[in-house]
């Protein structure tokens, strides 16, 4: 790559990040458009839809509307789904993954009409570090309005989906010796589900919920617990007193025995020590290479709400590499046309197979919620929640583009 | 005998000395939970042992154990006696599970 070449990228870069700090929602894949035109690219920005099924592409003046493309069948659906760049099917260009640090939101398409060599790494690099840059900037620049989020909806959301949106952190994070991801189904009707996690220094503390109902009564008490907890860990409160803190909160907003199961996690990444608290919620699962080692047993007490004071925190020694699964009771009691329940086992071997495939954790889990919602039959969803943690550098590197 | 209305599941209640048992039968849900509620506040108000039986229960959701607790709540304040018996299969299970047996089945001794 020539010096004049390297030039005209800083310049587009530079000319995004100057013009970023006024950009609307709107704005933002015509202005990228613009900044790469000097380059004889032609950037196009797909966002996965809130569901995890389909791309939809950011509309952009002068260009004609485009269906949703399909994740499943489809060269930018792939890409997606292994966080991995590939070249256009012309061989003029690459489809390149589009994460906010490795949350997933989309792709981004690099099209050269007048031809590249798509073995050209360097030039490969640079539109995964402008693919990483516009990922930062739609995490950014949406929030400002409307415009991305009705980008990335099929449909209108459910006043509780709305809640948990602001409520939750993003779907997928990784830091050096670990990953977290999570899944939520029904995406644009969820009610009383939800998870939280924060990583600081060696600890990570990990949270899945589930609340009586359905709704946006079931969104509120999810948030007084969520809000309880995430307040107390913030305090610096260990799990026993963050799990105090919800049952407080709970009992003082709600006078209907209204409860939220859930499990709270907290691992050592320095020496693997697991502790956990289990409250009223389906035991987490400790999967060890490709099999399950053990539902983990202990830290028991009643659901957050039903004020539970004796509770002993359940203790567990993972090693690395170890996958950490939890889920609500959702995902194991969605019922098929015939009564028949997912089931735990079910779950453990849908579970181990992902395991064995080494796919990025949330691949893993969008196929496993796939899974669930295609047993399901009928209206009356319930709830499902997942979470994945690997304890694992390999895990960690295949969330990166 | 009372007959519970619900397209899923059904109640009936009987007393003798004082004690009123109540039957469910079928799968209950957030559906039937406020009806639950009525019929059990309703036996709670009338007679100072309430005992619901579960052995021909199939499903309860969350709603159904929130419905029990508060009722075990509700018969508590009022000096009444609350209990569950007979709980099998899938109503065992989230009763084992959320930790809420023992208090429903008088014998949590905290």
């Amino acid at each position: 790559m020539s010096g004049a070449t390297d030039r005209l990228w800083l310049d587009a870069l530079t000319d995004i990040l100057a013009r970023s700090h006024l950009f609307q929602p709107g704005e933002l894949a015509e202005a990228v458009d613009a900044a790469v035109a000097p380059l004889g690219i032609r950037t196009t920005i797909h966002l996965v839809d809130e569901e995890q099924r389909t791309l939809r592409t950011v509309p952009q003046e002068g260009r004609p509307a485009s269906e949703p493309i399909p994740l499943d069948v489809t060269l930018p659906g792939r890409v997606f789904c292994l966080v991995q760049t590939l070249p256009l099917s012309d061989g003029a260009g690459w489809w390149v993954p589009m994460v906010d640090g490795t949350d997933r939101l989309g792709v981004v398409e690099f099209a050269f009409p007048g031809g590249v060599d798509t073995d050209d790494e360097v030039t490969r690099q640079r539109c995964e570090t402008m693919a990483g840059l516009i990922g930062h900037l739609i995490t950014v620049a949406a929030p400002k309005g409307d415009f991305l989020f009705q980008v990335r909806r099929a449909r209108p959301m459910s006043n509780s989906a709305e809640l948990l949106t602001q409520m939750l952190p993003p779907l997928t994070s990784s830091c050096a010796r670990l990953t977290i991801s999570a899944i939520l189904e029904p995406r644009y009707d969820v009610g009383g589900d939800g998870y939280d996690y924060a990583v600081d220094g060696p600890l990570a503390r990990m949270t899945v919920f589930d609340a009586v109902g359905h709704g946006l009564r079931a969104g509120l008490a999810l948030t007084v617990a969520m809000i309880a907890i995430r307040a107390a860990r913030r305090a610096g409160h260990g799990l026993y007193d963050q799990a105090r803190a919800a049952d407080a909160a709970l009992l003082e907003q709600f006078d209907d025995a209204r409860f939220v199961t859930a499990v709270l996690t907290e691992l050592n990444l320095d020496t693997g020590m697991l502790r956990y608290i289990n409250a009223g919620h389906p035991a987490p699962l400790l999967l060890r290479g490709a099999r399950l080692v053990r539902e983990l047993p202990a830290g028991h007490r009643m659901p957050l709400g039903l004020d539970d004071p004796g509770v002993q925190v359940g203790e567990e020694m993972l090693e690395p590499g170890d996958r950490l699964l939890l889920y609500s009771d959702g995902v194991t009691e969605a019922r098929d046309a015939h009564g028949e329940m997912f089931g735990t086992e079910r779950l453990i071997n849908h579970a181990e197979r992902h395991a064995a495939s080494a796919l990025p954790a949330p691949e893993t889990l969008r196929r496993l919620a796939h899974a669930v919602t295609a047993h399901h039959d009928g209206p009356a969803v319930d709830d499902a929640t997942l979470l994945l943690a690997e304890w694992s550098p390999r895990a960690v590197r295949r969330t990166l583009p | 005998m009372n007959a519970g209305t619900g397209q899923t599941w059904q109640s009936s209640t009987t007393v003798s000395e004082g004690t009123a048992v109540v039957a469910l039968f079928g799968e209950l849900d957030i559906t039937g939970a406020a009806r639950l509620r009525e019929i059990l506040h309703n036996a709670i108000d009338q007679h100072s042992r309430v005992e619901v039986e579960l052995g021909q229960v199939r499903f309860v959701d969350s709603t159904v154990l929130s419905t029990f607790v508060n009722a075990h709540r509700h018969a508590t304040a009022a000096h009444v006696g609350f209990t569950v018996s007979n709980p099998v299969g899938h109503v065992r299970r989230v009763l084992t599970m959320t930790r809420i047996l023992p208090m429903l089945e008088g014998r949590d001794t905290r």
